[in-house]
């Protein structure tokens, strides 16, 4: 195996995420290998270094700033929601103010006509009803016809 | 009584607000750390965090435990983080503001020194060096400086990162490598101890 992918294993070697039989193998190579080794001497202490940098904390108050925060965003959509009434006034161009509207009326009246329109089953009954009025009719008008029919025939 | 991040998540949705200040007390070091890691300035920090935070409180009903809350909270903090820089784009950002810390000239705290012939302290001592590894670190992509910060500060595991990240090993490892090449090859001078 070339240095070159010897160096690339020596971040996982650091961080000690290599199997313990990948770690002999570099652990061999770093033993023949000046290069490889003072590569990883300088990874070492670049570890180092990041590690020594202090840790940073936040300003005492933390969490009574964040529950102020907290509470003024509860407010803001209280706000945004009572506002909208008179938000839309101002955020929409006339134009858009009259499209809207009128798509609104267009809604309304196509929902409204749907739900006044007689549905398919009552058509159906209504058509049967008509249908069944016309055969009685037909039925008795026949019946007078054929009395006469028999008794000329007789 | 100290409870588990998962018993204070499953009190928090039973209705107890002292559970989510317990979470935030638990945790706002953490989070402003990695922040501050990635950001590189207090004030971003404060507000970033606060951030993170805020977005907590509004989804932590949507943590069903399926990893652990510490990697769910990372997740998030580095998604605001990247959001954040996203929309700063055309904004150099900073990393760490070595030279604002009061600890330098100060007593440093306890420091690891196992190569005596090398001293972190020694090192961060000279601005000019801080400066140049502030400089090397933040022109690391948003990416790799995230998982190396992580990695770094948080010390999580590959396994958690992958976590984390949703990736796998192989390009957690290869996001580490590629970071800390690029870092070493910029900083080569004071790591030599030449400069």
């Amino acid at each position: 195996m070339s240095c070159k992918k010897w160096k690339k294993k020596l971040s996982s070697y650091l961080d000690n995420e290599v199997s313990s039989r990948e770690r002999s193998k570099i652990e061999k190579h770093l033993k023949s290998c000046r290069a490889c080794f003072n590569q990883f001497e300088q990874l070492g202490r670049l570890h180092r270094l990041v590690r020594s940098i202090p840790s940073e904390k936040p300003r005492s108050g933390f969490y009574e700033r964040l529950s102020e925060r907290l509470s003024q965003k509860k407010t803001t959509l209280r706000e945004k929601l009572v506002g909208w009434r008179y938000g839309w006034q101002l955020s929409f161009p006339r134009v858009g103010k009259i499209a809207i509207a009128v798509s609104a009326v267009l809604l309304v009246s196509v929902s409204f006509y749907i739900w006044r329109s007689p549905t398919s089953y009552e058509v159906n009954i209504k058509v049967f009803e008509e249908e069944y009025l016309r055969s009685q009719q037909m039925n008795s008008f026949v019946g007078e016809l054929a009395l006469p029919v028999f008794f000329e025939i007789e | 009584m100290q409870y588990s991040d998962e018993e204070l998540v499953e009190r928090y949705g039973a209705g107890d607000g002292e559970s989510f200040r317990m979470l935030v007390e638990r945790y706002q070091d953490r989070v402003y750390h990695i922040v501050y890691g990635i950001v590189g300035n207090k004030d971003e920090a404060e507000d970033l965090s606060q951030e993170v935070f805020l977005r907590v409180y509004r989804f932590l009903h949507r943590f069903k435990g399926k990893s652990r809350f510490y990697t769910w909270l990372y997740r998030l903090t580095v998604n605001v983080c990247l959001s954040a820089r996203r929309k700063r784009k055309n904004e150099p950002g900073k990393i760490f503001s070595l030279a604002d810390s009061s600890k330098y000239g100060d007593d440093p705290g306890e420091i690891e020194l196992t190569d005596e012939s090398f001293s972190p302290l020694k090192v961060l001592q000279n601005r000019e060096m801080a400066e140049t590894i502030k400089s090397a670190i933040n022109s690391l992509s948003e990416v790799l400086k995230s998982t190396f910060v992580l990695r770094e500060f948080e010390e999580l595991s590959y396994e958690e990162l992958t976590r984390l990240f949703r990736c796998s090993r192989g390009t957690i490892k290869s996001r580490l490598s590629r970071a800390r090449e690029q870092l070493r090859r910029k900083i080569e001078p004071y790591l030599n101890g030449t400069v």
